[in-house]
Order: structure tokens, then C-alpha cells, then sequence
């Protein structure tokens, strides 16, 4: 297989995960298209650098969660020169109409949370463990212990409002 | 795992947004196609524009001062090209950092970013002083007044750039660095 196959096969395995980390940090449609080509171009050129010191998917969604965070800062920073209010959170729930639909609720919900919460909670509902979740993260077992439980009530709260 | 997570985990794979996988491997081809013949495009220029200051240099130059505008001007473009070729690759590496890592990274960016405008701009305000000492000599001694003010108009114009670009950048600087440590 050449190398350009074997990425291409990596792309469509891991095509689901770079779209629901996408979607966690991005409502909008257009914008959403935008990152996840950003995450894939991304996985493209870093496949070379992978050194097999963890799982091809804790490395792919590492190199997504890494875009997303980019991609955070960005759009941040264009709402924030645009004036808009609370740009954090128009950032990360534009969605307009409120769906009876767990998985929207859920959705919903998730983009609500602070972007530390968001990263731990949707890598653990990719499955996971909190030491993977430490490596993507870049923080201690302990740590994402606090977020993960953090997360879990805040998510909650907001998924009962 | 407890219930509600494990009923968290459905809803969230339920929730995968609908993938064209063949439309987004073709985007991204072609996305990565421009990228590559971007970066080859940028070096063969900067190669090609070294060259031709070394031809000038040694063919067309006919005066010293010529050998030495031509002899600094040789490796700015090929020097900028390696810089930019660079850039790209620690561009490119910083895509595997860990999140955490990525946020000192941009953090570190930006410290970069205002140190290397504020340098900016102090270079081009001592060169505009130069400029501004050389033509008064030009104008009294030699009465060469027109080259000298074209010249120190495009001066001050670059030099209003270099301070616009850099107050901009001062006063966002405590802004976006909150950012960066607000998402840590």
C-alpha cells in the first residue's frame, strides 16, 4: 500500500471522530466544514510524525482536538473584533431552534460547557480512558479526573434546563 | 461506565454529522496540492529574484554603491523563502502538540509577534532617520530635492504602517493573551 492509500484509509477510518470533535467545537454548518477540512489536512501532514507512542485514534483525535482549539481562538478573536456579545458562547451555540431530541439536547449542551470541560467530556464519550485523555490533553490522570467529574454536573445542569 | 454515561455515549455517536468522505478526501487533496505548489512557488521566487541580484551584481552594477545595494539585497529574498519554508514546517509540527502545549505555544507566538513588530519598527524608524539626514544633505549640498522626497514619502508611509500594525497589536495583546489562558 503506498503511503498516500494508507493515509487516505486513515482519513476515511477516522472521518466520524474528526466530525463529531468538529462538530463539539463548532455549531455552524460552514464553519464546522471548514475545521473538519482543517483537521484532516492536518492528520495528513502529521501521519508522517506519528511515532506509535499511542494509538493511531488517540493521535488523530489529538491532532483534532489541537485544530479545534485553533479554531476556538480564531473565531474568538473574529467575533470578538466584530463587537458580537459573549463571543464564547455565540461561538459555540449558534443553533437556533431548541430540538426535544436527546442528542441535540446533548449537543447543545456540550458546546455550552467551557472548552476545558468540552474536551474532556467528548473524549470520554468517544471512549477514551483518562490516561489517553491526559496524553491528547496534555495533563495529569488527576486532573482530567476533576474536569471529567466537573464536566459531568455541569452537563447535566444544562441538559435539565 | 454508569447508565447516563453509557446513554450520553449513544446520543453523542448519534449525533456524527452527516460525511461526504469522498467530497472531503478530494477537498483536502486539492487543498494540500495548492499548499505544496504555494510553498514550491514561494522558494524557486525568492530563488530565482537571489539570482537575479547576483547578475545585477556582477553585470549591470556600475558604481560601488550599486555593488553594495545589489550585494545586501542578494539573500533577503531566498533568506525570506527559507524562513517562510521553515515557518510552514514548524507550522505543521505544532498540529501534533497536546493542548496544552499548543496554548503555551500561541502564548509564545504572541510574546514573538509583538517583540518582532516592536523591533520592526524600531529599525525602520532609525533607517526613515537615516533617510530623512541623508536627503537634508542631498537637498542643501546637491539640490537633488525630488528623488529624496519620493523617497522619504514612502519612507514615512512604511514607517505609519510598521507603528499602526504594532500599537494594534499592543493594544490587543492583554486580550488575546487572556484568551489563551482563559482556555487552559
Amino acid at each position: 500500500m503506498s503511503k498516500k492509500d494508507h493515509i487516505h484509509e486513515v482519513l476515511l477510518q477516522y472521518a466520524p471522530l474528526m466530525a463529531r470533535i468538529a462538530a463539539t467545537h463548532e455549531a455552524d454548518q460552514a464553519l464546522r466544514e471548514d475545521l473538519l477540512q482543517d483537521i484532516s489536512l492536518a492528520v495528513w501532514h502529521s501521519v508522517e510524525n506519528f511515532r506509535g507512542d499511542s494509538s493511531m485514534k488517540t493521535f488523530i483525535a489529538k491532532v483534532a482536538h489541537n485544530r479545534a482549539v485553533d479554531h476556538v481562538l480564531k473565531e474568538t478573536r473574529r467575533q470578538d473584533r466584530h463587537n458580537l456579545s459573549d463571543p464564547l458562547l455565540d461561538l459555540v451555540s449558534t443553533d437556533s431552534h431548541q430540538h426535544s431530541d436527546n442528542t441535540y439536547d446533548l449537543m447543545t449542551a456540550m458546546r455550552r460547557l467551557p472548552l476545558k470541560f468540552r474536551q474532556v467530556i467528548s473524549l470520554q464519550l468517544e471512549g477514551f480512558n483518562q490516561a489517553e485523555i491526559a496524553h491528547t490533553l496534555g495533563i495529569n490522570e488527576a486532573n482530567v479526573a476533576k474536569r471529567a467529574s466537573r464536566a459531568r454536573v455541569q452537563l447535566q445542569k444544562l441538559m435539565e434546563q | 461506565m454508569d447508565p447516563l454515561l453509557e446513554q450520553w455515549q449513544k446520543d453523542y455517536k448519534n449525533a456524527t454529522p452527516k460525511l461526504d468522505t469522498a467530497a472531503l478526501l478530494s477537498q483536502i487533496t486539492s487543498a494540500r496540492k495548492k499548499q505544496s505548489i504555494k510553498a514550491w512557488f514561494d522558494l524557486v521566487a525568492g530563488t530565482f529574484v537571489s539570482l537575479f541580484c547576483i547578475y545585477a551584481l556582477i553585470f549591470e552594477a556600475t558604481s560601488t554603491p550599486e555593488q553594495v545595494l545589489y550585494a545586501i539585497l542578494t539573500p533577503l529574498p531566498i533568506g525570506f523563502s527559507i524562513w517562510a519554508f521553515l515557518k510552514r514546517k514548524k507550522l505543521i509540527k505544532s498540529n501534533i502538540l497536546d493542548v496544552n502545549a499548543l496554548l503555551l505555544f500561541k502564548k509564545q507566538q504572541l510574546i514573538n509577534q509583538i517583540n518582532y513588530w516592536r523591533l520592526n519598527l524600531i529599525g525602520c524608524s532609525i533607517l526613515w532617520a537615516a533617510l530623512c539626514i541623508t536627503a537634508a544633505v542631498s537637498v542643501l549640498m546637491y539640490n537633488h530635492s525630488t528623488i529624496w522626497l519620493t523617497q522619504i514619502c514612502i519612507g514615512t508611509l512604511v514607517l505609519i504602517a510598521t507603528l499602526a500594525r504594532y500599537l494594534h497589536l499592543k493594544l490587543n495583546f492583554k486580550k488575546k493573551l487572556t484568551l489563551i489562558e482563559n482556555l487552559k
